[in-house]
């Protein structure tokens, strides 16, 4: 195919380490500054990883970006960690991102020489990187290493990904803030010792040659795992309670735009759940008196596919459910309640946003980051003035109902 | 009260309220639209026959009533609300 993938390797490592200084720069001002800054701060880093994985594809086509991705979902699992600890205290997140680094296929190619340093001074830490292979390889020989880049990190990463694939996201999260935290305590060294056997495992069974690009395709894999899950981990719990309660304090009409305090990754994930389609509910006289939109012109949507599967309760006859979805009162439909449906297509053409709790229908029991309080993704777009053909309408059918 | 007896004898959309009296002409409501922020539906405040035509036949006196319902300040008037939690005036 005529990619130098040792030349790409080379390139992204050099350009790389300067990076990863100004990674280390945001940690350490991470430390020292409050919840807000610390969002500020992985905004920086998400799109620092963006335009990595950009870089690789521009260097070394699939395959480089394969490798870049590898690199930047590091970075994210190092950023991922530092912040879920970051509650812990300043000190938990040096020493814990400090041990990371250790175990860090990033790290050992960028700045092998400052984790022999850390190797020095950290007997126990060498323990068990040792079992991981040879560290030294990864500060001499960054680019013959794809196979071990592979199994160091299926070693280290394992678990998060059998997290990711089960869909236990807390798990997932858990194990980053168990796994960061216990390595500096001494406890999680048992926990690495485990990966790192099945790290030099896998390293067993790999070949050489075509097999190395096997290897690419399934790394290829867990880093979508790992991206989603990454992804999925922040939105679990996107806003701390004190900083859900900073935003809830100020008065409705000032809040701030989201994106202040969300990060663009997590905020672009949260509006792609809105690419098939809108929609919200309501009964037919308040769509007939008063259309879809609010006071301000502003509409809260729901994603299609929340949608559907309210209405596919109201169909087979499960009322309750689909009370209980939309915060209506039992018997609703009983006193012979009715529902529309609005389907609006395309909604990013209506100014999809999430809303920032200032709209005429964000109501007290609002709360920031784009999520209903049974945590139904929401957002708002602007529905004034919107023609009826614009969006569909059709009555929400009950079947079974009495 | 149930809505679906009630029927509207003055809509305001630029205001976004209604006037309504109920199928055998004995009781009036004001209503406006709310949403718990799953769903919109509408609030129904009673009101007396003698406030129904002072409401039609000044709409700015409607308002401030209707306003006193935002407010959550005619409460006691209020007879239909479906939401397990009071919605926020839209």
């Amino acid at each position: 195919m005529g990619i130098d993938i040792g030349g790409a390797l080379d390139g992204a490592r050099n350009w790389v380490g300067d990076r990863l200084d100004d990674v280390e720069g945001a940690k350490d001002w991470v430390g020292g500054k409050i919840d807000g800054a610390v969002q500020s701060a992985e905004d920086g880093i998400d799109g620092f990883r963006q335009d990595l994985v950009q870089f690789g594809q521009d260097h070394g086509g699939i395959v480089g970006r394969t490798l870049a991705q590898g690199v930047s979902n590091s970075i994210g699992l190092t950023e991922g960690a530092t912040l879920a600890v970051y509650d812990m205290g300043k000190g938990v997140v040096q020493l814990a991102d400090g041990a990371g680094k250790l175990v860090s296929p990033l790290e050992w190619a960028t700045h092998g020489d400052r984790n022999l340093q850390r190797l020095e001074t950290t007997g126990q830490v060498l323990q068990t990187l040792n079992n991981l292979g040879s560290p030294v390889a990864w500060a001499t020989d960054p680019g013959g290493n794809v196979d071990t880049a592979k199994a160091l990190w299926d070693g280290v990463t394992g678990g998060y990904q059998d997290a990711a694939r089960d869909g236990d996201w807390s798990k997932f999260s858990g194990r980053l803030v168990v796994d960061v935290g216990s390595l500096f305590i001494g406890a999680g060294e048992a926990n690495a010792a485990i990966k790192g056997a099945e790290g030099a495992s896998v390293l067993g069974r790999l070949g050489e040659g075509g097999e190395a690009l096997n290897a690419l395709d399934k790394l290829a894999d867990g880093s979508r795992a790992l991206d989603l899950a990454g992804d999925a981990a922040r939105g679990a719990d996107v806003l701390s309670d004190a900083a859900r309660a900073d935003v809830l304090a100020i008065p409705k009409g000032a809040r701030p735009n989201p994106a202040e305090y969300l990060s663009k990754s997590y905020i672009d994930q949260h509006l792609a759940q809105f690419d098939d389609g809108a929609a919200r509910f309501m009964p037919p006289s308040n769509l007939e008196k008063y259309g879809i939109a609010q006071r301000d012109g502003t509409s809260f949507v729901i994603p299609k596919s929340e949608a559907d599967r309210i209405e596919a309760a109201a169909s087979r006859g499960d009322l309750a459910a689909v009370e209980e979805a939309l915060g209506l009162k039992p018997g609703f439909f009983a006193d012979g309640g009715e529902l529309k449906r609005i389907d609006i297509a395309n909604p990013r053409e209506l100014g999809l946003r999430i809303p920032d709790g200032n709209e005429a229908g964000a109501s007290e029991l609002w709360i920031p980051g784009g999520k209903l309080p049974n945590g139904v993704p929401e957002a708002v777009i602007d529905a004034g003035g919107l023609p009826d053909s614009r969006y569909a309408v059709r009555t929400v059918e009950t079947g079974g109902s009495p | 009260m149930n809505p679906k007896d009630a029927k509207d004898v003055f809509v305001s959309r630029e205001h976004r309220y209604s006037l309504a009296v109920d199928e055998a002409g004995d009781r009036c409501y004001v209503s406006i639209p709310v949403t718990n922020g799953r769903v919109d539906y509408e609030e129904y405040y009673e009101i007396d026959r003698l406030e129904l035509d002072r409401f039609l036949a000044d709409p700015s006196i409607a308002l401030a009533f209707v306003e006193r319902c935002r407010r959550r300040e005619a409460d006691d008037r209020l007879a239909y609300q479906p939401s397990i939690e009071r919605g926020t005036p839209l």
